[in-house]
C-alpha cells in the first residue's frame, strides 16, 4: 500500500510556515516586538513638533522677496518658495500643525465613536441600528466630497478641519468598539457582573471597554495616519489651514504649479514629510494590532 | 473612503473582508427562501442608506447654514432676507420643505449652478464621462499589478516577491496621491519629457473626436482618429497610474491573504496529491477561490474611483466630477457640490448592494443550495 503513493515524495515541498525574521528581533527579544523603528520615526517627529521653534533657523512666515525660489543650498537647506520663505523652517513648524489638527480629531472621533460603539453594541435594536445606519451613511460619501460638503455649510477653518477629522474617522471607532462589545454581551463574566448587581453603565465601563483598549490603540495610531493624509490633502485643495501658515499640504500646493517648470523642492520637501509621518503612524498601528492579535 | 482606512491596516481590512463575504456564503448556504429574504434586507437597507444621505445633505444646506443667507450675501437687509425666505418656501416647515426636495431630486433636478446658471444635473452628465474613462483606467492598471503580485507573494509568503509587494503596500497607501502625482508630472514630463502637460484629456493643439460616449479614448476608436486616440491615452496614463497605486494596493493584500487561506485548504492538498502541476493549482485552482472577496473589493474600489478622486483630477486639470466639485467650491457654488455628492453615495451603495448580491451568485456553492 506504502508503494502506491510513493510519489509523494517527488511533490514540492509544502508551504513553510510564516517565521518572523531579522536579526534584531532575537538581539533584543522581546523589546524588539514593542518598539521598532516606527516608534523612532513618531519619536522624532514629536521632538520636532515640540522644538520647531529652537530647530527651526528662519521665521517660518517671514517671506523674503529677493530670495525665492533658491534651489536647496547650505543657507536653505530645503530652498525656499515664491514668498522667499525657507522651506526647512516651514516644514519643520508644519509638523505641529498637522500632528496636533491629527491628534486633535482622533482623539475626539474616539470620545464619540467609543461610547457610542460600546451602547450600540451593549444595547443592540434600535440604538445599535440607528447608529450602524448612520455611520455607513457618513462612510458611503467619498471623503473629500463629505469634507467639501461640510466646508460649504460651516466655512472655511482649521476648526472644521478638526472636525471633519474627528467626523470620518468616529464611525471607525464607534464600528471597532461594537465588534468588541458584542461577542462579549453573552460572555459569563458578564452575566457575574449583572448579577453581582452592576448598573449596565458600570458593567460597560469596568469590564467590557478595557477588552477594547488595543484594538482602540491599534486604531488610533491607525487613524492618525489617515488624519494626517485628510488634512494635507483638504488643505492642498484650499481648506483648513490660512495661507501663510506652515502646514504641509498648502505647501505641496504652493509649489504644484511650479513643478512642471523644474522648480521640485517646494512641493517635494513636504510632501516627504507628510509620507514619513503617514508611514510612521502607519506602522505603529499595525505592530499593535500584531501585538494584540497573537 | 472607509477604504482608505481599512488600506492603512492592511491586515485587518483584508480580514474584515473575507470575513464578511464568508459569512455571507454560509449564511446563505440555507433554503431558497433563506436568500430571497437576505436579497430583500440588503436592498432594504441600501434604500434606507440612500434616504439617510438624502437627509445628510439636506440638513447640511438647511440647518447648519442658511441658504438665504448664502444667496444674498452679507448686505442683506432683514426685509429682503424674509421675501426670499418666503419667495424660495424656506418658511415652510422642514419636513415639508425636505418632501419637496426629495421630490425634486427625484424628478432629477439637482438643483442650479449660481456660476453657469445651467442645471447641475446636466454639468454632472456632461463632466461624469472623464471621471469613468479615469476610473476605468485606474482600475484596469491597478488588477494588472495587484493580483499577479498577490497571487506570487502567497505562493511563497515571506518570499522576496512578498516583501517587495508588501513595500509596495505600505508606500501605495502612505504616499499622498497628490504628491505622487505632482513627482510623476516632474519626472516623467519635466525630467524625461515622456508624459504631455498634466492639463486634461488631449492636447490643447488636437481636436476633439466627434462626441458619442463622451469617453474620449473610446470616442477616438470609433472615429478612427489615431492621434486623438495616441494623446488621449498618453494624457490618461499618469492619473490613472498615480490612481492605481494609491488606491488598489487593499486587492494586493486582500488577494495575498484570501490566497494563503485557500492553499492551506484540502482540496488543494488533494489536487497536490493528484499531481496537478502546479502552475495549474495555483493560476485555476487556487486563483478561482480567491476572486470572491476580491471581486468585491475590487468593485469596492471602483465605486469608491467613481465618486471622483477630487485630488487627483486636481493635480491633472482632469474634468471630470472631483474638479467639478472643488470648482465650484472655488465659486461659492453649491448646488453643484451636493450634487456630486449625492451621484457619488448613489454609486457607492449601488456598487456595495450589487457586489453583495454578485457574492451569491459567483460562489458555486451558494447556487447549489438554493
Amino acid at each position: 500500500m506504502q508503494a502506491d503513493i510513493v510519489n509523494v515524495a517527488q511533490l514540492p515541498p509544502e508551504l513553510p510556515p510564516v517565521q518572523p525574521s531579522g536579526q534584531i528581533r532575537q538581539l533584543w527579544g522581546e523589546r524588539a516586538q514593542v518598539f521598532n523603528g516606527y516608534w523612532v520615526v513618531l519619536g522624532l517627529f514629536v521632538v520636532v513638533a515640540i522644538l520647531a521653534p529652537v530647530l527651526a533657523p528662519y521665521d517660518p512666515v517671514r517671506s523674503d522677496l529677493p530670495n525665492q525660489l533658491l534651489a536647496p543650498s547650505w543657507q536653505h537647506w530645503f530652498g525656499t518658495d515664491i514668498y522667499g520663505m525657507d522651506i526647512y523652517s516651514r516644514v519643520l513648524w508644519a509638523t505641529r500643525t498637522d500632528f496636533s489638527i491629527a491628534l486633535i480629531g482622533v482623539l475626539l472621533a474616539v470620545i464619540v465613536g467609543v461610547p457610542l460603539g460600546a451602547i450600540s453594541g451593549y444595547l443592540g435594536g434600535l440604538a445599535d441600528d440607528a447608529l450602524s445606519r448612520f455611520s455607513e451613511m457618513i462612510q458611503a460619501i467619498p471623503l473629500f466630497l463629505f469634507a467639501l460638503m461640510v466646508f460649504a455649510a460651516l466655512g472655511n477653518s482649521s476648526r472644521v478641519l478638526v472636525g471633519v477629522v474627528a467626523l470620518v474617522n468616529a464611525p471607525i471607532f464607534l464600528k471597532l468598539t461594537r465588534s468588541v462589545v458584542l461577542p462579549l454581551r453573552g460572555a459569563d463574566f458578564i452575566a457575574a457582573a449583572r448579577c453581582a448587581g452592576l448598573r449596565p453603565i458600570q458593567v460597560v465601563i469596568k469590564h467590557i471597554l478595557p477588552n477594547a483598549l488595543a484594538p482602540v490603540s491599534s486604531q488610533f495610531s491607525i487613524s492618525c495616519a489617515y488624519a494626517i493624509q485628510i488634512t494635507a490633502g483638504l488643505s492642498f485643495l484650499g481648506f483648513g489651514v490660512p495661507i501663510p501658515y506652515p502646514e504641509w499640504g498648502s505647501m505641496i500646493q504652493e509649489g504644484a504649479s511650479r513643478i512642471i517648470y523644474g522648480e521640485w523642492w517646494t512641493s517635494v520637501f513636504p510632501g516627504l514629510a507628510v509620507l514619513i509621518a503617514v508611514l510612521g503612524f502607519g506602522g505603529v498601528g499595525r505592530q499593535l494590532h500584531k501585538m494584540y492579535a497573537s | 473612503m472607509n477604504l482608505t482606512v481599512c488600506s492603512l491596516i492592511g491586515i485587518s481590512s483584508g480580514a474584515d473582508f473575507s470575513d464578511r463575504t464568508l459569512n455571507h456564503v454560509q449564511s446563505l448556504a440555507a433554503p431558497a427562501a433563506r436568500w430571497s429574504i437576505f436579497v430583500a434586507r440588503r436592498l432594504g437597507s441600501a434604500a434606507v442608506a440612500l434616504l439617510g444621505v438624502t437627509i445628510l445633505v439636506f440638513i447640511v444646506t438647511h440647518l447648519l447654514a442658511d441658504p438665504v443667507y448664502l444667496l444674498i450675501g452679507q448686505r442683506g437687509t432683514p426685509a429682503m432676507i424674509d421675501s426670499l425666505r418666503h419667495s424660495l418656501g424656506y418658511d415652510r416647515p422642514l419636513w415639508v420643505q425636505y418632501f419637496s426636495y426629495l421630490g425634486s431630486l427625484v424628478h432629477g433636478d439637482f438643483g442650479t449652478s449660481r456660476y453657469t446658471f445651467q442645471p447641475v444635473a446636466g454639468e454632472i452628465a456632461q463632466r461624469f464621462p472623464a471621471t469613468l474613462e479615469l476610473a476605468v483606467a485606474a482600475m484596469i492598471l491597478g488588477l494588472l499589478w495587484t493580483i499577479p503580485l498577490g497571487v506570487f507573494s502567497a505562493i511563497r509568503p515571506g518570499g522576496i516577491v512578498d516583501r517587495i509587494s508588501q513595500g509596495l503596500v505600505e508606500f501605495g497607501v502612505a504616499i499622498p496621491s497628490f504628491w505622487l502625482g505632482l513627482l510623476l508630472v516632474f519626472f516623467l514630463y519635466y525630467m524625461l519629457k515622456i508624459a504631455p502637460a498634466p492639463i486634461g484629456q488631449l492636447d490643447i493643439t488636437i481636436d476633439a473626436p466627434p462626441h458619442i460616449t463622451g469617453l474620449i479614448v473610446i470616442d477616438a476608436i470609433i472615429a478612427g482618429n489615431t492621434t486623438a486616440l495616441g494623446s488621449s491615452l498618453a494624457h490618461l496614463f499618469l492619473p490613472a497610474l498615480t490612481l492605481s497605486v494609491t488606491s488598489c494596493p487593499p486587492i494586493l493584500q486582500l488577494t495575498r491573504n484570501t490566497m494563503i487561506q485557500v492553499l492551506r485548504s484540502d482540496f488543494i492538498r488533494a489536487a497536490r496529491a493528484l499531481g496537478l502541476p502546479m502552475r495549474t493549482i495555483y493560476w485555476r485552482y487556487a486563483l478561482q477561490n480567491t476572486m470572491l472577496p476580491v471581486t468585491t473589493m475590487a468593485a469596492m474600489t471602483f465605486g469608491y474611483l467613481l465618486g471622483g478622486t477630487v485630488l487627483v483630477e486636481t493635480v491633472f486639470s482632469w474634468p471630470g466630477i472631483g474638479l467639478y466639485a472643488v470648482q465650484s467650491m472655488q465659486r461659492a457654488d453649491y448646488d453643484p457640490i451636493l450634487g456630486v455628492v449625492l451621484l457619488a453615495a448613489t454609486i457607492y451603495i449601488l456598487v456595495y448592494l450589487a457586489a453583495d448580491l454578485a457574492a451569491l451568485f459567483i460562489d458555486p456553492r451558494v447556487r447549489d443550495a438554493s
